[in-house]
């Protein structure tokens, strides 16, 4: 948990632009303040984790993950950040249209700290990317970094 | 001894000579007559025996003669000696007829071999057992018999004859092999449907499964853009609303109405997939608790609309899966409020156990169902009143059927329009072989 004054660094690793913008705004609404950083696919958000992006590491305390992604897939980067020593510890939500049972199964498999299906109404959009948004960042006692 | 005793002995004899003889004649009269007396009574006793084997012969001739099998006996050429009753039926040759001929004229050719060295390893006093041969009819019939043959000995103990007997077995053999060849064509037939049955199973749970499977699929990816249309109209009344004139708000909410329907009708043919897709998470459910959360989850339209929901006391203990038999409860009990006209509405829930199944029913004081439509309703997305009406998408009563008929039990309606609507549905007591779940004994 960082500074609580301090604007919270969330990586969104989405490739679908709507649900990149409904995320967006969704997260405008919630009350805690953030800087939404979005990887368009599953590389590009390894590349940001590693240190191979452009500008600084970043090293976020929450990161929203899509599984269906092109060229890298949400599962492999699960897998590498929950291997790698340095980031295993951020907190992981899978957010995702998928309910299928291997991918809820998997992903937990891997590490994952929440899995959960992009419901279809933004009411309910925003309800459940607040209630991320508060328990994980709020509510949940993280190990330090 | 002396002169004259010689003589007193001379004349004594003379005199006593005719007393002898008599006496003597007579002893041997008497033997005579008690031989000639025990010959008789041996006469009699010879005759007796006779005539009670006479007798015996007689009855067991008469046995022979009329027995239904054929009894023969032949000399060791196969010249025929004597043919019964029995004989001139199996064969249709007389008596007369078959004294001409030789055993050689009721044997097919092919088993004349067989026949003759039958009749030899008989004469030669080897025991043969009874066998099964063919003989042929006057008509030239073949005919299955079940031969029996012993042989007769003359007092030196030679073979001089044979005597036969036959059973005509054709029929019965006829039969046994006909209820064979049914037997192995009814066992063929059986496989062949089963094995058709089985491949149209597998093809119907094949084509159910890609059925499910694509719904699956069409719901989810119909799910990402409808999620866009529902946001971004929102977003366009929020961000612009003011730029747009009644009439543009009002096509927006509209826009956004239908997005929010379309997504409650994936919803719908999504939890209609699964029924099919998820099996098998049968427990025990204890029905009047699990209705009682219907209750407390249903509690806001409950008592809006003021319904009395009653749920008879002591209802029983099931095996189904819980999450589906609250969706069935869920579905009918909002169909019982929601198509009700009446100021206190009226839902019962009640159950019958008879025959190995129970039947669970809700009943409601509604506005009814018309006969016509009793089908109907159960098919997706058919409704009877105006959407302006009644809300819903119309899949409720197909996902209870559905879901019912997954738990093997069956689903209907029975209605009086103006007065109310009972839907009843069966839970089989025992599970299915090849589902899931365990056994529970309550009832």
């Amino acid at each position: 948990m960082g500074d609580v004054l301090a604007p919270v660094q969330i990586l969104l690793v989405e490739d679908n632009p709507q649900d990149i913008e409904i995320t967006r705004r969704a997260l405008e609404r919630g009350r805690i303040r953030n800087e939404l950083t979005v990887a368009r696919d599953g590389q590009q958000a390894l590349d940001i984790l590693f240190g191979r992006a452009e500008g600084e590491k970043t090293k976020p305390g929450l990161i929203l993950l899509d599984l269906n992604m092109p060229k890298v897939g949400g599962l492999e980067v699960l897998e590498k950040i929950k291997a790698d020593p340095k980031l295993k510890r951020i907190p992981i939500v899978v957010l995702t249209v998928s309910t299928r049972e291997e991918d809820v199964v998997r992903s937990y498999d891997l590490g994952v700290n929440t899995f959960i299906t992009k419901p279809v109404r933004f009411e309910d959009f925003i309800k459940a990317v607040a209630t991320i948004e508060e328990y994980w960042i709020v509510i949940a006692t993280l190990p330090p970094e | 001894m002396t002169g004259l005793h010689r003589g007193i002995t001379e004349r004594k004899r003379a005199k006593d000579a005719p007393q002898k003889a008599h006496t003597e004649l007579q002893l041997r009269l008497e033997e005579r007559t008690a031989a000639l007396a025990a010959a008789n009574e041996q006469l009699r006793r010879e005759v007796a025996e006779h005539r009670e084997a006479a007798e015996d012969s007689r009855r067991l001739a008469t046995v022979v003669r009329d027995s239904n099998d054929s009894v023969t006996l032949q000399d060791l050429e196969g010249k025929i000696l004597a043919w019964n009753r029995g004989a001139e039926r199996m064969y249709g040759w007389s008596e007369a007829e078959a004294l001409q001929m030789n055993v050689r004229d009721i044997v097919p050719e092919d088993e004349y071999e067989q026949a003759l060295a039958f009749l030899r390893a008989t004469a030669e006093g080897e025991t043969v057992d009874s066998l099964e041969t063919q003989r042929v009819t006057k008509d030239g019939r073949r005919l299955d018999v079940w031969l029996t043959v012993t042989a007769l000995k003359d007092d030196a103990g030679r073979t001089v004859a044979v005597a036969t007997t036959e059973r005509d077995i054709t029929e019965l053999k006829r039969t046994g092999e006909e209820l064979r060849a049914l037997t192995v064509s009814l066992e063929r037939r059986v496989a062949e449907r089963t094995a058709l049955a089985e491949e149209r199973a597998k093809e119907l749970a094949r084509s159910n499964a890609e059925l499910e499977d694509f719904t699956y699929v069409v719901s989810h990816d119909l799910k990402e853009p409808l999620r866009g249309l529902e946001a971004f109209s929102q977003f366009l009344l929020e961000d612009y609303g003011d730029k747009l004139d009644e009439q543009g708000r009002k096509y927006v909410g509209i826009l956004r109405d239908s997005a929010t329907r379309m997504g409650a009708l994936i919803e719908n043919l999504l939890k209609l997939s699964r029924i099919g897709r998820t099996r098998g998470r049968y427990e025990t459910v204890a029905v009047e608790s699990l209705l009682e959360d219907v209750r407390r989850d249903m509690e806001f339209a409950l008592e809006q609309k003021k319904v009395d929901l009653r749920i008879q006391p002591g209802l029983p203990t099931i095996t189904y899966e819980p999450t589906l038999l609250k969706q069935v409860f869920e579905n009918l009990i909002s169909n019982a409020i929601k198509f009700n006209d009446k100021p206190q509405p009226v839902a019962e829930i009640a159950c019958q156990q008879d025959d190995g199944a129970y039947t669970f029913s809700v009943r409601d004081n509604g506005i009814g169902i018309d006969g016509r439509y009793y089908d109907k309703i159960f098919q997706i997305f058919q409704r009877l009143g105006r959407r302006e009406d009644y809300e819903g998408t119309g899949a409720g009563l197909t996902i209870c059927k559905k879901i019912v008929e997954a738990h093997g039990g069956k689903i209907w309606v029975e209605s009086r329009v103006g007065e109310g609507s009972t839907f009843s549905f069966t839970v089989p007591q025992t599970i299915r072989p090849g589902q899931k779940g365990k056994e529970e004994g309550n009832g």
